[in-house]
């Protein structure tokens, strides 16, 4: 069997030399390219050990690592879209994207902890280092304060079954607050809540592709390390909080006026629905949120007026119209698949999960109608990148059966697109 | 040596942790924290835990002089200061620094709470001894939370992963002491980053001096 600590030693190391030979690559302008010559061998590195993990016991493992692989080539394709790209954000990409990957592949529940915590805090540090300010400090803050609950939960856990119950809730409750911390799931939000809609395009990626994948895939394993009934105490609440947060979210994104407000009030949306895929339990969930972080990856440099935005107004409305989930859109299977786990969880979830659905859908079209009259401008290399990832969007929604099976393997596709 | 001892001690470096402020804030917290977590260390793992515990301490104050040092005579960039507040609050009876004494107040009988009630590993029947490291990431995370500076995080970063560690060991004896090291190794990294951004902004000043 291909041993993944190969691809992933030659991830950081190639993270590392990028970094070194940064000063001296930007002195000859040569730095966007050898960007994207080192993200095709990460790329390509990580393809392989994917395809060799077809073998591999746990499902949920290889699915998780095929969402950050697919998080990062996207990040890699917006990067030299954004006018002030430095080498250095392959490095943070590469290293925290292989401190997740590792996460993935131990078995030790305190390293699972300690590598998602510290791929996390990387992404922090790096956001306070490039855009010193009260948001990103609140993020550095908030994601610290993840990392931290993230390393008690795991000295809490329990080593005998005859455990006593106060220390099944106590250490439960604790991974309920690193999930609605990273998540931005009320009643905490996180440091979502203040900052989504300030940062730029790529750092904003990081979040989304490869933070919201690698932890919540972490987070997976590090519960289902517990016993059954800390197991049952997290999934049922994490999908009570994400039914909730996902109404408070549509509400807040049909209330805001700037695209960038609502972009982020419908990714935090998506994010709660991730949350009640996850806690739903069930392979529709899982399906219906590793589509969803891939629907937000590609769709990030059409909407929200960002940095390294395409402002192609064709594109961004087409980007607007998809987030709103028409038929047979990404969007649409993954939301649909959160439908269904949360349909066979019963009680209010599916509710909760339609009445989201709606106003994501009233939300997204009313932007959509306003970017239909923005004028047309656009260089074409953006036009082109923003055409290729809108073109996958689609060919990810018509066969998402073909695609979602070559990213999350073939065990975690449940009828869809059939 | 015994548990209530330890506890006194983690009880007073508690109320230090939260206190202390300034541009050596990293280094002072993490010393309070590391005599609070000493005793505790000692109890877990012998000796080789309270040295580890006592090098990692030792090695932040090291790194965090040393790194600002080269940073403040080497480093051509400016920056901003690691002390300054970055959210504008109006002015109110409790500042900053009161904040987080109220809020180690708070800490105290909640850790005393979880030390009594929910074991660690398989030590179940000895109570009280997790006291020391609960009441110390408490502190930090309240520090983290009430934060208004950068070196408010890393001093807050610092005490949690100081107090994690030693939970750790609490958890799994002498045969943890290799984890209870990588995580003492993230809080000497955590004072060496508190001093790269003091000496980043240090350098910022001693330019504008040469230059007036």
């Amino acid at each position: 069997m291909h041993d993944i600590r190969l691809d992933l030693g030659v991830w950081i190391l190639v993270g590392l030399v990028d970094s070194l030979l940064y000063t001296v690559l930007r002195r000859r302008r040569w730095s966007w390219s050898l960007g994207l010559v080192l993200h095709v061998v990460w790329t390509a590195c990580l393809w392989w050990g994917l395809f060799m993990l077809g073998t591999h016991p746990g499902a949920m493992v290889r699915a998780g690592a095929g969402t950050l692989l697919v998080a990062a080539a996207g990040a890699g394709f917006l990067m030299p879209l954004s006018s002030e790209t430095e080498l250095r954000d392959y490095a943070v990409l590469a290293w925290s994207t292989g401190a997740f990957l590792y996460a993935l592949y131990v078995t030790d529940p305190l390293a699972v902890a300690i590598m998602t915590g510290a791929g996390i805090a990387l992404i922090a540090g790096w956001w306070f280092y490039r855009t010193p300010g009260s948001e990103t400090l609140h993020a550095a803050r908030s994601l610290g304060i993840a990392a931290g609950l993230l390393l008690a939960a795991a000295i809490f856990l329990p080593v005998q079954a005859t455990a006593v119950p106060t220390k099944f809730a106590f250490v439960a409750w604790l991974y309920i607050a690193v999930i609605a911390i990273l998540s931005g799931c009320v009643p905490v939000q996180g440091w979502a809540v203040s900052s989504l809609h300030r940062l730029e395009g790529k750092q904003l990626l990081l979040w989304v592709g490869v933070i919201l994948p690698g932890a919540i895939v972490a987070l997976e394993r590090a519960i289902r390390m517990q016993p059954l009934s800390v197991q049952n105490i997290v999934l049922g609440t994490a999908l009570g909080l994400g039914c909730i947060s996902a109404v408070w979210e549509g509400l807040l994104a049909l209330r805001m006026s700037s695209p960038r407000e609502r972009h982020a009030r419908l990714m935090l949306m998506d994010v709660s629905l991730m949350v009640v895929g996850v806690g739903s339990g069930s392979p529709y969930g899982w399906t219906g949120a590793l589509l969803l972080v891939l629907v937000h990856v590609g769709t990030l440099p059409f909407v929200g007026d960002r940095e390294g935005s395409s402002t192609d107004r064709v594109v961004r409305t087409g980007a607007w119209t998809f987030l709103g989930g028409i038929p047979f859109t990404a969007v649409f299977w993954g939301r649909w698949m959160v439908l269904l786990a949360a349909w066979n969880a019963g009680s209010w979830y599916p509710w909760c999960v339609c009445a989201a659905m709606a106003l994501a859908a009233v939300a997204s079209f009313r932007q959509a109608r306003f970017a239909l009259q923005l004028p047309a401008q656009s260089a074409r290399f953006q036009s082109w990148c923003s055409l290729g990832a809108l073109a996958f969007q689609l060919a990810l929604g018509l066969a998402p059966a073909a695609l979602g099976s070559a990213v999350f393997g073939m065990t975690l596709l449940p009828g869809v697109g059939h | 040596m015994d548990q209530t001892l330890y506890s006194s001690i983690a009880f007073v470096a508690a109320f230090i942790v939260s206190a202390v402020d300034g541009r050596r804030a990293v280094s002072w917290s993490l010393l309070a924290a590391g005599i609070g977590l000493v005793g505790t260390a000692a109890s877990a793992a012998g000796l080789d835990g309270a040295l580890f515990l006592a090098g990692a301490v030792a090695a932040g104050a090291l790194f965090e002089r040393t790194s600002e040092w080269i940073v403040r005579s080497r480093w051509q960039s400016s920056a901003q200061d690691p002390l300054r507040e970055f959210r504008s609050v109006r002015e109110k009876l409790f500042g900053p620094r009161s904040q987080r004494v109220i809020a180690a107040a708070i800490a105290v009988p909640s850790a005393s709470w979880v030390s009594f009630n929910i074991p660690v590993g398989s030590v179940a029947s000895i109570q009280g001894v997790l006291f020391a490291p609960c009441v110390l990431w408490l502190c930090g995370v309240f520090r983290l939370v009430l934060a208004r500076t950068v070196e408010d995080v890393c001093a807050g970063a610092g005490v949690l992963f100081l107090a994690t560690a030693v939970g750790w060991l609490e958890r799994t004896g002498q045969s943890g002491i290799a984890e209870y090291a990588a995580l003492l190794v993230c809080t000497a990294g955590i004072a060496l980053l508190g001093g790269v951004l003091n000496g980043r902004y240090l350098h910022h000043v001693d330019e504008d001096v040469k230059h007036a």
